[in-house]
């Protein structure tokens, strides 16, 4: 077993160049950072393995009754628009059967047979029907179908997602809804 | 001619100066990383992805649920204390599925003990946040539930549960992981929605 050299005892010399590289004993004797590299070696692997390497974001949800909304048009002027092909209340259901998910949309409390059963892994036809709808109900209520990036209007959608529906799909939709400028998004009910 | 240079089996250490300056400053960056966050992802529960942020209110009181969720309608609905590892079981998923509005009721009544603890005297003085992170593959019938017992405890007048919380406003978040704009996995996740980085400004 090797002995480390104490300090102010005379070391002995075994060969030549060891001599040369040796301080004296009066020299500054350096630190031993063995322990230390140990420690780190351990700690580092240690705290990686505890980060976890994802950033977290929020999707909020109004839990507003659709109902007592009507999704954002007062009765009055739904009154007065039931004549014209206003979009007045948009739903947008998620259904599952045999295990696949798909959605449907209901226009003004109807099912709308123009979109009909688009599946869940097939967003991008989401987004194109989410578009349409969105020419439309901006006309309406804002009087134009034009966007810029930082618009800040919004448009109401009630989504109504069943039972067994993961809750992915659900947190997908939102997220499209949002992209595609239906912010006010309301959970309604079967 | 010149002399014949005499061998010298010399050893030169190895300089860890550097090494040990590296690994000092990746240890304190990893600590201060690790401590300053409270908002993480608990252990099996799997979060979706998202391109949507939505900001938290920096005024707020925050209760973060945690929805872990393994298979065949099994997992639990828990919180996590702040600032201590303790973990509270508020109810499992199958003791949900198929009850009655009773033991749901029971259920919105523990619910309603523990948040009123966990809110102290801070009620209807600043506004209250509930995060609820869950597995991707949770069935929402599980997240309905859970909504339909936050909103019996704060809408108390409308339900049977005698709310303890007795708050009249909190707001519902979603937790998602998100795919960070101009990352790899925002361009996939925004090729999947049909969207050019146009599109999705709202163009």
């Amino acid at each position: 077993m090797r002995m480390k050299p104490a300090v102010g005892k005379k070391s002995k010399i075994n060969s030549p160049s060891e001599g040369r590289n040796s301080r004296g004993s009066s020299g500054h004797q350096e630190v031993d950072l063995v322990p230390i590299m140990n420690l780190f070696v351990t700690i580092i692997p240690m705290l990686l393995s505890m980060v976890v390497m994802v950033t977290i974001a929020y999707i909020s949800l109004d839990l507003t009754n659709p109902n007592s909304s009507g999704g954002g048009v007062s009765s009055s002027e739904s009154k007065k628009e039931k004549k014209e092909q206003k979009i007045t209340k948009l739903e947008l259901s998620i259904n599952v059967e045999n295990d696949q998910e798909f959605f449907q949309f209901n226009k003004n409390g109807k099912p709308d047979p123009a979109y009909v059963a688009i599946k869940t892994d097939n967003l991008s036809r989401l987004s194109e029907v989410l578009n349409e709808y969105r020419k439309i109900m901006m006309e309406d209520k804002y009087g134009d179908s034009v966007f810029t990036e930082d618009d800040d209007r919004s448009l109401p959608i009630i989504i109504i997602p069943k039972d067994y529906v993961k809750f992915g799909t659900f947190v997908k939709t939102m997220d499209l809804c949002k992209k595609m400028k239906f912010t006010d998004i309301m959970l309604g009910e079967i | 001619m010149s002399p014949v240079a005499r061998k010298v089996n010399k050893t030169v250490p190895m300089s860890i100066t550097s090494l040990i300056d590296i690994l000092t400053i990746l240890l304190l960056f990893i600590m201060i990383n690790v401590s300053a966050d409270p908002d993480m992802v608990p252990e099996g529960v799997e979060l979706e992805e998202a391109l949507f942020v939505e900001h938290v209110a920096d005024n707020s009181r925050i209760i973060s649920l945690n929805v872990s969720y393994t298979g065949r309608d099994t997992g639990f609905i828990t919180y996590q204390m702040e600032n201590s590892s303790e973990v509270i079981t508020i109810a499992s998923l199958s003791e949900l599925n198929n009850t009655t509005q009773q033991i749901i009721g029971a259920k919105s009544v523990a619910l309603d003990a523990t948040l009123h603890e966990i809110l102290g005297d801070n009620l209807g003085a600043i506004p209250v946040v509930v995060k609820i992170k869950a597995h991707k593959n949770t069935a929402f019938k599980y997240i309905n539930t859970l909504k339909s017992m936050l909103v019996s405890i704060w809408n108390d007048d409308k339900s049977l549960v005698r709310s303890k919380v007795g708050s009249k406003d909190f707001k519902l978040y979603f937790a998602t992981e998100f795919a960070e704009n101009e990352s790899q996995d925002y361009y996939r996740l925004l090729s999947s929605y049909g969207l050019t980085p146009d599109v999705a400004g709202g163009k």
